[in-house]
């Protein structure tokens, strides 16, 4: 028995190095490349191109951070993208929600034709709208402003599911109770259920937040002008330039990089939770 | 009640956000009172400095009436924001030109300028005559031209030292430089060296845009209706690049592909490189020419001659500007003998404007410009018949050839055969 | 009686209206950014349209000219591709870091942070990124494969290499979603099922290969068609890291490249841009299907 347990261990023990040098391993791949952006970053063009490679450099070209910026206009990147991040949460939470709720909660003629209708359009891959929506943006006149960026992506079908999902854990009598001190659905939704399924808001925020930022063709598309930019199309620009300094470049990628990295070490929890619930079945 | 609080906020900020947002999209500022806004959009990230001065001293002198604000989009996007900004009628009021000009003039967005050049009898000879006449389509005249361009060769003086070969003189043919190549491959490999001895763009007019005219085949006919990529001429000239690459006299085509020929050589990674005149601030600024081992000579003849083709921008008004009066006293001004000369002292481009060409070659201390000079005067006009979707083709082609994904002779064949077709088409 | 019905149905009634307005937002936004465009783009594609107009109706030939353009089916063989060798790549390593991360082991916190970053970066700034360390001269990945004695590779110059660099880029950022999608997935299993493994004495690899792997086969099956679909419509990548003018472009290029440089790009090929776009969404949709009913024979169900 005792010799049992001794295998057992050494064998754990084993495994527990194995998995120490696999993760460090992967860590070091997935954090590496971050790490040789910033030093890129911070030195000088002859620096970037020496052969043999140099690693650090032999003083930190913190000014490759300011040349940047003036190609770029950072700060306005960051505002437009917040500003369209905020208006696209705030607007999916308004709309996604209450059609989650009635869903969820009434009952109505169609509702389960209603409800496949937005199952098979969540299926139809987006390309295929993007002509006909940058025309309807030309012709509403939203190219070239932020909230042409929004409009298209603040019906999110998944959110009405995984809104969906959140309410019907929540009782019945929940509803019952608001019912027999006179709310109206209205007030039952936005008074007693809404800040019940603040997870699930917390969900769909992360996850209206991650694709926004993330998402390069909608802006590259719609918003041709540098100040009506996202970060995102930003970079693309960056990268565009008929001569490569990297060194800049990579200051620029640091910038646009680092803010949302603080948020996610800060906000580990949320993002982990929100990221996870994307893969809920549906 | 905190919730309502919230809730409120909530709905608050994007009542506010979404006002506040369409208000600076729709609003714009054109009101009566303050001066007439004008936007410039142009591509080219070096010339930015040196052309935001002349907007400054033109926006100086037209205090309260005309503020110009410059637009920089890179090269990359330039057209498809363009077109896009068009389509939207959000076109910038004046913009840079090139040879796309027929297809906007088709398009019916460019403002034709001759009812302001005869209403104030403007002196067109002041600008380069091939200049004029590259913007003047079916008999209207569309653009003022800026400057003009030319391609040369610039050769890192350094490496020829280092490995011991002889400078090219001017004069040279492909064949003085195959062997100059070979020369220098030779050196670098006995010496565990890296660098290669040629490099090139893969863009048609700083490399085989030359080639095919100076090996007496052509691009596009004179009357702008028969593609000529196939002819032995052409089919030849490709072949020779291709040759370069395959006895490593030239860097590997997945090597120019990722890192511009010109990056390559001012890194000091090349001896040779055909190059721009548009690219000669880049050179003048770089280390390689501050330290004195950058030298530029004409480029070496093929079968017939080494002329090289010759852009050249222009400033065109769009049609839809809303103050063509002030739209047209800038272009005056930025095409002119002042502002011309001011790029010329800054050596950022060749001016179009003939007597401010003058001071082009003076201020540069670490390039030979007056090679620049020599090679506009034989140069020969970019050819255009403004129609794209058959130049795309004919790139392709290009790239399959000297991407060597075929033969040159498939690339040349196939590709001359869909070109021609759609030329037919338009113009048959 | 007959009160109380007219009464009930006066309640259906006010039920009805409200679920009609609260529903009414959403669908009229889908009509008019989904279902119409939806629409109107499949009518585009039976024309010839540039950038300029509504072009003129040309019938079937888009369609026809694409089952001859050779463009459009390298197009598609980079697109299968990307799937074909992404998708594996992807669930097999999210699955396999996954469970070394949930096992109770020191540091974990610092590990599980480092390796969920490019999960939350924007893929702009990872493909600038990449398309540094892939550089044939100075990147760091060819300097790796030096002192490994191994030869330098131009990634993304040599038209033979560089969907491999694109794979890579792809794999490595959804690695990454993935991984915390499937610990998310393994920290749901119910633990009595280990404990039970753990008292018959089974090997940690057991315990893998028969609870946890056949546990997590519906998450799995979920992620295999989100990957697809996901891989599938691939885009920021190839425009970031790969020079448009040359031909690695056209040899990495995917549907949705070909697809954006034909809609915005091309001057007068916005309608076969459309025709591109048409034929995406069915490919998508008929392996989404194909996967939906393949899903009985392996996934593991009742939970």
């Amino acid at each position: 028995m005792k010799q049992k347990r001794d295998r057992l261990n050494d064998e754990s023990r084993l495994s527990r190095f194995t998995t120490h040098v696999v993760l460090i391993f992967a860590s070091f791949l997935a954090f590496g490349p971050f790490v040789w952006m910033f030093l890129t970053s911070i030195k000088t063009y002859e620096e970037t191109i020496q052969i043999p490679m140099k690693f650090l450099p032999e003083i930190p070209q913190w000014v490759n951070y300011s040349i940047v910026s003036d190609k770029l206009n950072f700060p306005q990147l960051y505002l437009n993208t917040i500003l369209v991040t905020i208006m696209m949460i705030v607007g999916q939470i308004l709309i996604v929600t209450i059609c989650a709720y009635a869903f969820d909660r009434l009952n109505f003629p169609g509702k389960n034709v209603l409800f496949m209708g937005m199952l098979a359009l969540m299926m139809v891959p987006g390309q295929i709208f993007i002509i006909p929506r940058f025309k309807l943006m030309v012709n509403l006149g939203l190219t070239n402003t932020l909230v042409g960026l929004v409009l298209p992506g603040l019906f999110n079908i998944f959110g009405v599911f995984l809104m969906r999902q959140f309410f019907s854990t929540l009782p019945r009598e929940l509803d019952e109770a608001a019912r027999i001190d006179g709310c109206s659905y209205f007030r039952t939704y936005w008074n007693v259920l809404l800040p019940l399924v603040k997870p699930g808001l917390t969900t769909l925020a992360i996850l209206g937040m991650l694709n926004t930022w993330k998402d390069l063709m909608w802006p590259l598309i719609n918003n041709s002008q540098a100040d009506k930019m996202t970060l995102a199309a930003g970079l693309a620009m960056l990268i565009g330039e008929h001569t490569t300094y990297y060194e800049q470049v990579m200051a620029g990628g640091v910038i646009a990089v680092l803010p949302l990295i603080v948020l996610f070490v800060i906000f580990q929890r949320q993002f982990v939770e929100g990221i996870a619930h994307s893969g809920i079945k549906g | 009640m905190k919730k309502k609080i919230t809730a409120l906020l909530l709905a608050l900020t994007l009542v506010l956000s979404a006002t506040a947002l369409t208000g600076c999209g729709g609003g714009g500022g054109e009101s009566s009172d303050g001066p007439v806004s004008l936007t410039l959009s142009l591509w080219d990230e070096a010339q930015l400095p040196v052309i935001q001065e002349n907007v400054d001293a033109f926006n100086a002198a037209h205090e309260g009436e005309i503020e110009v604000t410059i637009e920089q989009i890179p090269w990359d996007t330039y057209w498809t924001k363009l077109d896009a900004s068009l389509e939207t009628n959000e076109a910038p009021d004046v913009f840079w030109m090139n040879t796309y000009v027929q297809k906007y003039v088709d398009a019916g967005v460019l403002e034709p300028l001759d009812s302001y050049i005869e209403g104030e009898s403007f002196d067109m000879s002041v600008y380069a005559e091939g200049r004029v006449d590259a913007y003047n389509v079916d008999g209207q005249q569309y653009a003022l031209p800026k400057g003009l361009d030319a391609v040369v060769v610039a050769l890192n003086t350094e490496l020829f030292d280092r490995y011991g070969v002889e400078l090219p003189q001017e004069g040279w043919t492909w064949d003085d430089m195959r062997d100059i190549a070979s020369q220098l491959r030779d050196a670098i490999a006995a010496a565990g060296g890296s660098e290669y001895p040629i490099v090139m763009e893969l863009d048609a007019q700083p490399s085989w845009m030359n080639f095919l005219y100076q090996n007496g085949g052509n691009y596009l006919s004179e009357d702008g209706k028969t593609c000529g990529i196939a002819l032995p001429e052409s089919k030849d000239a490709i072949q020779q690049v291709v040759d370069l690459m395959n006895n490593e006299q030239m860097a590997p085509y997945s090597v120019l592909t990722e890192t511009k020929g010109t990056d390559l050589f001012i890194s000091g990674q090349a001896a040779i490189v055909f190059i721009g005149s548009w690219k000669s601030s880049v050179l003048e600024d770089s280390s390689l020419a501050a330290d004195g081992k950058v030298q530029l000579i004409q480029m070496p003849s093929m079968a017939v001659d080494n002329k090289t083709n010759m852009g050249g921008l222009g400033y065109v008004m769009s049609a839809n500007c809303e103050n063509k009066e002030a739209a047209w006293e800038f272009m005056k001004y930025i095409t002119g003998e002042e502002a011309m000369a001011h790029e010329a002292e800054e050596g950022i481009d060749i001016p179009a404007y003939l007597s401010a060409q003058a001071g082009y070659v003076e201020n540069f201390q670490n390039i030979n410009a007056q090679a620049f000079m020599d090679a506009s005067a034989t140069g020969f006009a970019y050819p255009s018949n403004g129609n794209f979707d058959w130049t795309t083709i004919v790139d392709d082609a290009m790239q399959e050839a000297l991407g060597q994904v075929k033969t040159v002779d498939e690339a040349m064949d196939e590709g001359a055969a869909e070109a021609q077709a759609i030329l037919d088409e338009v113009f048959g | 009686m007959k009160n109380q019905a007219r009464h009930f149905s006066r309640l259906r009634r006010a039920e009805m209206r409200t679920a009609y307005i609260f529903i009414l937002p959403m669908f009229a936004g889908l009509l008019l950014f989904s279902v119409i465009p939806f629409i109107q783009n499949i009518l585009y594609s039976f024309r010839r349209m540039g950038t300029f107009g509504e072009g003129t109706f040309i019938g079937l030939k888009n369609y026809q000219d694409l089952l001859t353009d050779d463009t459009f089916w390298l197009a598609l063989r980079n697109t299968a591709f990307y799937a074909v060798v992404g998708v594996p790549l992807v669930i097999i390593f999210s699955i396999f870091l996954a469970h070394q991360i949930n096992k109770k082991i020191r540091g974990r916190t610092i590990y599980r942070t480092l390796l969920f970053i490019p999960a939350v970066t924007i893929p702009a700034a990872i493909g600038i990124l990449w398309r540094w360390i892939l550089n044939y001269q100075y990147g760091i990945f060819n300097w790796i494969l030096e002192k490994l004695g191994l030869p330098r590779i131009s990634w993304l110059g040599d038209v033979k290499y560089v969907r491999w660099a694109i794979i890579l880029v792809v794999v490595w950022s959804m690695v990454s979603y993935y991984v915390i999608i499937m610990l998310a997935a393994m920290q749901g299993v119910d633990s009595s099922y280990y404990e039970a493994a753990r008292l018959d004495g089974a090997s940690s690899r057991q315990v893998f290969f028969k609870i946890t792997l056949p546990m997590l086969t519906p998450m799995i099956f979920f992620s295999v068609i989100m990957v697809t679909i996901g891989i599938l419509q691939i885009f920021d990548f190839i425009y970031l890291m790969v020079d448009r003018q040359t031909l690695s472009y056209t040899y990495s290029m995917s549907l949705v490249t070909y697809f954006y440089e034909c809609a915005f790009n091309k001057s007068s090929m916005r309608g076969y841009g459309a025709a591109i776009s048409v034929v995406l969404a069915a490919i998508i949709m008929v392996i989404t299907i194909i996967q939906m009913i393949g899903k009985k024979y392996w996934v593991r169900s009742g939970e």
